[in-house]
C-alpha cells in the first residue's frame, strides 16, 4: 500500500482528507467516489486513511512504553503473605482483564475485613500520588451507595504496581445468578432496577462505570446487586499519563461496550447505558449480547464495529418467551443499545423508569414516538467534531432532571433538554479524541471547560443557558468549590427571567442549597422559600421536599427546633406520597425527625422515628450500609440519653461491627463508635474493655497528630474517669488537671464539655474526702453549664444534686434538701424515670431524710434507687454498691439490722477491691457492719476498733465525718 | 555540560548542520544513560519513556537562562533521539527474540493478546519514513507527541504553527500511521 501511495499526490490526499472529515460520516463515501472519480489508488488511499482516522487506540494512542527504550522488565508474581502497601496477600481470587485479583487483609489488622485487592495489569505508574489518579480516586472512594462494592484504597508498591483494593463481595455473576435460579422476568427486571440506580447515582457524582458486564455486577446471598470496578477503568485512564503499558490493553470488555467506545472515542455516561442494555439483553435472552469471533484486540474491534447493533433477540428464544419479550422489553433494549449514542435514553433514570413502567403494566416511554424528538437544529449548531455523535445527559441525571420527569414532555420542552443535554454531551466528548491522546478529563476538568464555554455560547437560548449554569453550579457545590459554584447560581438566576418557571426554582433550590453550605442563611432561605412556593404551585413533590429539607437544616441551626421539626414532617410526608416508605429519602427524613425529637428531649418520638429509619434501612440496604450504623448508633445514643448504657452499648457494638466492616478500623465514624462503646463500658464499670477501646480511640487521635483535637480531648477525660472508676482516684485527679486547660484552649472557657472536665474533678475530690476543694469547682462547672446549656437543662441536676451532698456533710439539712428536691425536680421533668441520674439525686435525698429521722422516706428512696440501679447496672458495681450501703444505713437507722448487715458485707468486697483496705469507704462501711453486728448481738469490738483508726487515717482531717467519729468515740 | 548544550544550541539556531549532528549525539547519551538507570533501579523509577526527554533537558540545560527557542530545537533534537534509541532497542530485542523462546503470559478468557511492542515500533518506524517522504512536517510532528511526549501547544510552539493547525496535522499524521501498521480498509 505504501508503494501505491507514493505516486499520489500529497497535498491532494491532505487536502481530500480533511475536506471528508468536515462531513458526517455517512456523505463521505459518496463525496470520496465524486472526488476521486477515475483515480482508484486515491480513492484507496482515502478509504484506507478515513477508517484508520475513526479506528481503534493504535500505537500512536498510548505513550511511548518505558521498555522500548531499554532493558525488559520482568512480570511480577506475587504470593501469599507478601505485603502490598498497608495490606497483606492471602491467596488468588483469580485474574481477569485488568489484572490479577487476590484476597487480602490488613497487614497491621487495623481492618477485620477481608479484602480484593487488584494488581492492575502489569504497569508501572508514577507520582500517582500527586496525579489525577489521586483526585479520580477520591472520588470513587466517596461512592456510597448500597448496590457499589466500595474502593478501599489505592496507591502504588514500592515496586511501582498500581494495585486497588475493594470492598470484598460474595455473590454470582447476575448472568449465572438468574440463570441457575430459572429467574422469571420479573426478578430479572427488578434486579436491573437495583443497577440502575447505583448507575444513576455514580453518574450523579460524575463517575461513568465504562466497564459494564454481568462479571462486574453480582448478586449476593440476600438477593442484592453490588457493581464491581465502578469507575476502575476511568482510574487507570487517571494514571495512564504515567503508566508504561507492555500492551495494548483495552480498558473495557468489548462484548458490552458500546460503539463509541470501540472507535475509542470519549466514553460517558451513555456508553454505560449502551453496556446496561447488553446486560439486560443477555438477562433477558440468557445469550451473550454479542460473539466475537477474533483473536487480537484489532479483530475482535473490527468485527464488533461492522456489527454494531445487537442482533434480534427473537433468535435466541421460546416462542413463549418471545411473546413476552417482543414490543416493550424489545424496544427498551434496542432504545438503550441504539448505535447511535443519540437515540439512547438520555439517561439511566429514564431506563429504569420505562422498566418500572413495564412492571406495571404502562406504557414505555421507548416505544412513544415524541420521545424521540431530537432537535436536528440544535444538534447541527452545536456539534464539535465526530465526538459530538455521542450523547449522553448528565444534565439530565442530576438536578434539571425535572423538566424531563413531566410527563408529556411538551416539545418545546423536550427540544430544551436536547439542547442542554447537547451542551454537557459536548463536555465529554467535546475534545478532539486526536488532542486526548488517550487522556481522559477529570469531573473538575469537565465543569471547568463547561463553565468557560458557557460564557460564550447559546447566547440567544437563555434559558437552556441558566439551566446549564445552574447544573454547573451544583456540580461546583459538589466539588466543594463553593466560590465558583455561588458565582455560578448567582449568574444563572440572573438569566432564568421566568420566575414562576421550574427552570428558576430549580435555580433557586440549588442557590439555596449553596447558600445553606457557606452558612448564608438569610440568603439560603429567601431562595428556598421561593423555590418552594413554585414546586409547591406545580406539585413538584420532590423538589418541595429536598426545600424542604434544607430550610429545616438552617432553621434548627438558628435554634427553631420546632419550626424544623413541622418542615422536616411535611418533607417526609411528599416523599411518602411519590414513593412510599420504603425509600432511602424516607429513612433519612425519620432519622433527621429523630434527632430533632431528641434535642427537644421529646425521647419516645425520636425511639418512634429512629427505629422507623432503621427498619426502612435493614429493609432496603445491605448489612454493610453505613447509614445502617448512623441508624443504629442515634438509638444507641437515644439509649444513652435514657440512661440504659446496657442498651447503649449493644448498639454501639453493633454500628461498630459495621463500621468495621465498611470504613475500616481507622476510620472517623468508626473510632466515634469506638469512643461511645469505650464511654457506655466505663458507665457499666467494665473497666478492662473500657480502657481497652477508648485508650485506642485516643491512639488513633494521636497517630493522625491530632492529640489536641476537641474528640481526643474528651476521649483523654474519659480515660480519666475510667481511672476513677477503677479506683486510681489520685491519677484520675491529675489526668483531670492536665487535660483542663487544653480543653478550654481547644473549645473555650465556656464550652459545656469544660464544666464536665471540672464536675469530675469535684467527684474525684468528693471521693478523696476533699471537700473544700470540691465545691468551688462545682461552683464554677454549674456557672459554665448554666451559660451554655441554660437553667433547665438536667445536666445542672447533678451539679445540684452534689452541692446538695456536700451541704448534707456540713450538715446543713434545709439548704441540703432544698438543693436536692430542685435537683429531682429537674431531672423529672426532663429525664425518663429511669435514669441513673435520678436514682443518684434519690440517694442523696434520702441520706437527707435520714438525718432528719424521717426513715421510712429514706428507706422508700433508698429502695427505689438500689432497685433501679439493680437493673441497670451489673453486680459489683461501684455505684450499685454504694447505693446497697446507702439502703443498709437507713435500714440498720430503722433497726433492721439483719438486711442491713447483708448488705453492708456484699458492698465491702466491691468497695475494697475498688478503693483499697485503707480506703476511709471501706474503713466507714466496716464501721457500718459494725454497727449491724451489734445490733444484731454480736461482738464487733475489733472491727470497730480498726475501722475507726482506718477512716481517722484515711479522711482528711476536717473531714465532718472525723467529728462524728470522734462523738462515737465519746459514746 | 550545560555550557556546551548553550552553544550547541545557538550554533543550530544558526542552521549549523554539524552542531546538530553534536546535540543529537549528546542528548541520545544522555536519554540512554538516564533509561538504562531507571530500568536498573538506580535511579527512581517514576518516568515514563517521553517524560526522560523532559528530565533530560531539566538536566542538560536547567542551570542555564535558555530562551524558549533553544528549547524547541532541544525538543526537536530530543524527539529524534528519542525515536532512534526506541528503534534500536527494538531492533536489538528483535533479534534476541529469535534467538530464544518468546516470553507468554498466560492468558484467560477475558485478556486479548499482548501486541509486541517491538515489532509494532519497527513498524512505526517503517511507516514514519514513508510519511517523512510525503511530508516531513507531519512526520517531526509525531516525533514531538509520540517520542518527546510534547502537548499540542508545546508542538505547535516547537514547530511554530498554530494549535489548530497541530491538531488538524495530528488527525491525518496518525491515520497514516495507524493505517499502515492495521492495513484493513
Amino acid at each position: 500500500m505504501a508503494g501505491q501511495g507514493s505516486s499520489l499526490d500529497w497535498a491532494q490526499v491532505e487536502q481530500l482528507f480533511h475536506a471528508a472529515l468536515e462531513l458526517p460520516a455517512e456523505q463521505r463515501k459518496a463525496f470520496l467516489h465524486t472526488a476521486c472519480a477515475g483515480n482508484a489508488p486515491l480513492f484507496n488511499e482515502m478509504k484506507s486513511l478515513l477508517a484508520a482516522e475513526a479506528g481503534e487506540i493504535g500505537v500512536l494512542d498510548k505513550p511511548l512504553p518505558m521498555d522500548t527504550v531499554d532493558a525488559e522488565r520482568q512480570g511480577t508474581a506475587l504470593s501469599a503473605g507478601e505485603r502490598i502497601g498497608s495490606w497483606r496477600i492471602l491467596s488468588e481470587l483469580g485474574h481477569g482483564g485488568m489484572g490479577i485479583v487476590f484476597l487480602a487483609e490488613r497487614a497491621d489488622g487495623a481492618y477485620e475485613q477481608q479484602v480484593a485487592l487488584k494488581i492492575i495489569r502489569d504497569g508501572l505508574f508514577a507520582r500517582a500520588m500527586e496525579s489525577d489518579f489521586v483526585r479520580e480516586r477520591k472520588i470513587l472512594g466517596r461512592l456510597q451507595h448500597p448496590n457499589i462494592a466500595r474502593v478501599i484504597d489505592a496507591g502504588a508498591t514500592i515496586d511501582g504496581l498500581l494495585f486497588l483494593v475493594m470492598e470484598l463481595v460474595a455473590g454470582e455473576p447476575i448472568n449465572q445468578w438468574v440463570q441457575a435460579r430459572q429467574a422469571n422476568i420479573e426478578t430479572r427486571l427488578k434486579l436491573l432496577l437495583q443497577v440502575c440506580d447505583a448507575l444513576q447515582y455514580a453518574h450523579s457524582n460524575l463517575v461513568v462505570h465504562r466497564d459494564l458486564k454481568p462479571g462486574n455486577i453480582l448478586v449476593t446471598g440476600e438477593g442484592n446487586v453490588r457493581l464491581l470496578d465502578f469507575g476502575v477503568a476511568r482510574l487507570l485512564v487517571a494514571a495512564e499519563d504515567d503508566v508504561t503499558t507492555d500492551n495494548n490493553f483495552l480498558n473495557f470488555t468489548p462484548e458490552y461496550a458500546a460503539p463509541e467506545q470501540l472507535s475509542s472515542d470519549a466514553t460517558s455516561t451513555s456508553s454505560d447505558i449502551f453496556s446496561l442494555g447488553a446486560v439486560m439483553y443477555e438477562l433477558l435472552t440468557d445469550q451473550g449480547p454479542r460473539q466475537p469471533v477474533a483473536d487480537t484486540p484489532a479483530e475482535i474491534l473490527a468485527s464488533l464495529r461492522e456489527h454494531i447493533g445487537l442482533p434480534s433477540m427473537a433468535k435466541h428464544l421460546s416462542a413463549a418467551r418471545q411473546k413476552q419479550l417482543r414490543g416493550d422489553l424489545d424496544a427498551i433494549v434496542r432504545k438503550a443499545t441504539a448505535a447511535d449514542a443519540g437515540e439512547r435514553y438520555a439517561s439511566v433514570a429514564e431506563l429504569s423508569e420505562d422498566i418500572r413502567r413495564y412492571l406495571g403494566n404502562e406504557p414505555v416511554l421507548a416505544r412513544s414516538s415524541h420521545f424521540f424528538y431530537r432537535s436536528d437544529k440544535f444538534v447541527r449548531r452545536h456539534r464539535i467534531g465526530v465526538a459530538a455523535m455521542l450523547a449522553i445527559s448528565l444534565a439530565v441525571a442530576v438536578g434539571i432532571g425535572t423538566t424531563i420527569w413531566q410527563a408529556g414532555v411538551a416539545a418545546a420542552q423536550a427540544r430544551k433538554a436536547e439542547a442542554v443535554k447537547e451542551f454537557v454531551l459536548s463536555l465529554f466528548g467535546g475534545v478532539d479524541p486526536a488532542e486526548a491522546l488517550g487522556d481522559e478529563l477529570t469531573a473538575r476538568q469537565l465543569v471547568d471547560e463547561g463553565a468557560v464555554r458557557i460564557q460564550s455560547e447559546l447566547e440567544s437560548e437563555p434559558v437552556v443557558r441558566g439551566e446549564i449554569l445552574t447544573f454547573l453550579a451544583d456540580m461546583y457545590d459538589k466539588l466543594d468549590q463553593d466560590d465558583r459554584a455561588a458565582e455560578l447560581s448567582r449568574q444563572s438566576l440572573q438569566l432564568l427571567s421566568d420566575e414562576k418557571s421550574v427552570e428558576y426554582a430549580n435555580a433557586l433550590l440549588i442557590n439555596g442549597r449553596i447558600m445553606v453550605g457557606r452558612s448564608e442563611d438569610d440568603s439560603a432561605v429567601a431562595s428556598l422559600q421561593k423555590a418552594l412556593a413554585i414546586f409547591s404551585r406545580r406539585d413538584l413533590k420532590l423538589p418541595a421536599a429536598e426545600s424542604l429539607d434544607l430550610l429545616a437544616i438552617v432553621r434548627s441551626r438558628q435554634g427553631d427546633v420546632a419550626e424544623s421539626l413541622r418542615l422536616t414532617t411535611e418533607a417526609l410526608e411528599l416523599r411518602i406520597a411519590v414513593s412510599g416508605e420504603d425509600n432511602a429519602a424516607v429513612a433519612e427524613s425519620y432519622n433527621n425527625l429523630g434527632v430533632l425529637s431528641r434535642t427537644t428531649g421529646d425521647y419516645a418520638t425520636a425511639r418512634v422515628h429512629y427505629e422507623r429509619a432503621l427498619t426502612i434501612r435493614r429493609r432496603i440496604l445491605s448489612a454493610n450500609h453505613p447509614q445502617l450504623a448512623i441508624s443504629i448508633n442515634n438509638l444507641g445514643a437515644l439509649e444513652y440519653a435514657e440512661g440504659d448504657y446496657a442498651r447503649a452499648a449493644g448498639f454501639f457494638s453493633e454500628s461498630l461491627e459495621i463500621n468495621r466492616r465498611v470504613n475500616g478500623a481507622l476510620h472517623h465514624d468508626t473510632i466515634a463508635a469506638l469512643n461511645n462503646l469505650g464511654f457506655m463500658q466505663m458507665r457499666l464499670g467494665e473497666i478492662a474493655a473500657a480502657h481497652d477501646n477508648l485508650a485506642a480511640v485516643y491512639d488513633y487521635w494521636v497517630q493522625q497528630d491530632k492529640a489536641e483535637h476537641p474528640n481526643a480531648l474528651v476521649t483523654r477525660t474519659n480515660l480519666a474517669t475510667v481511672l476513677r472508676t477503677a479506683g486510681k482516684l489520685e491519677d484520675a485527679l491529675a489526668e483531670y488537671r492536665e487535660v483542663e486547660p487544653l480543653i478550654v484552649v481547644a473549645l473555650g472557657a465556656e464550652h459545656p464539655i469544660v464544666a464536665s472536665v471540672l464536675h469530675n474533678q469535684a467527684r474525684t475530690f468528693l471521693e478523696l474526702g476533699r471537700i473544700d476543694e470540691a465545691e468551688p469547682l462545682i461552683a464554677r462547672a454549674l456557672a459554665t453549664r448554666r451559660k451554655a446549656l441554660g437553667d433547665d437543662h438536667p445536666d445542672n441536676a447533678e451539679l445540684f444534686r452534689d452541692q446538695a451532698l456536700i451541704a448534707y456533710l456540713h450538715d446543713d439539712l434545709p439548704i441540703a434538701a432544698e438543693l436536692a428536691k430542685r435537683a429531682l425536680a429537674l431531672q423529672l421533668s426532663k429525664l425518663p424515670p429511669a435514669h441513673p441520674s435520678i436514682s443518684a439525686t434519690r440517694l442523696v435525698l434520702g441520706q437527707i431524710e435520714r438525718a432528719n429521722g424521717n426513715l421510712s422516706g429514706a428507706i422508700v428512696l433508698h429502695r427505689a434507687a438500689v432497685a433501679n440501679y439493680a437493673k441497670l447496672f451489673p453486680r459489683g458495681h461501684a455505684e450499685l454498691a454504694a447505693a446497697e450501703t446507702e439502703l443498709g444505713q437507713s435500714l440498720l437507722a430503722a433497726g433492721v439490722a439483719e438486711e442491713a448487715e447483708a448488705l453492708f458485707a456484699a458492698a465491702r468486697p466491691v468497695v475494697a477491691d475498688r478503693l483499697g483496705e485503707d480506703a476511709w469507704q471501706t474503713a466507714e462501711l466496716d464501721l457500718h457492719l459494725a454497727e449491724a453486728r451489734e445490733q444484731l448481738g454480736q461482738n464487733a469490738d475489733a472491727l470497730k476498733a480498726s475501722a475507726t483508726k482506718r477512716l481517722r487515717v484515711g479522711l482528711p482531717a476536717d473531714h465532718p465525718l472525723q467529728r462524728r467519729v470522734s462523738v462515737d468515740d465519746l459514746l | 555540560m550545560s555550557g556546551e548544550i548553550t552553544r550547541l544550541l545557538a550554533s543550530v539556531a544558526e542552521g549549523d548542520e554539524h552542531a546538530i549532528a553534536q546535540l543529537f549525539t549528546v542528548v541520545y547519551d544522555e536519554l540512554r544513560a538516564r533509561a538504562r538507570a531507571q530500568l536498573a533501579g538506580s535511579a527512581p523509577r517514576t518516568l515514563g519513556a517521553t517524560a526522560l526527554v523532559h528530565e533530560a533537558y531539566l538536566k542538560l540545560l536547567a542551570s542555564d537562562s535558555t530562551l524558549w527557542n533553544d528549547r524547541t530545537h532541544f525538543y526537536r533534537v530530543a524527539a529524534r533521539a528519542m525515536r532512534q534509541i526506541a528503534i534500536d532497542h527494538a531492533r536489538a530485542r528483535q533479534a534476541a527474540r529469535r534467538g530464544g523462546a518468546a516470553q507468554q503470559i498466560d492468558l484467560d478468557a477475558e485478556q486479548i493478546p499482548l501486541d509486541d511492542n517491538a515489532e509494532s515500533l519497527l513498524a512505526l518506524d517503517a511507516a514514519l519514513q514513508a510519511l517523512e517522504k510525503r511530508n516531513d512536517r507531519l512526520a517531526e510532528l509525531v516525533e514531538l507527541r509520540f517520542f518527546a511526549g510534547l502537548s499540542v501547544e508545546d508542538v505547535a510552539s516547537a514547530m511554530s504553527l498554530s494549535s489548530r493547525t497541530v491538531k488538524r496535522d495530528w488527525r491525518i499524521a496518525r491515520a497514516f500511521i495507524h493505517a499502515r501498521l492495521d492495513p484493513q480498509g
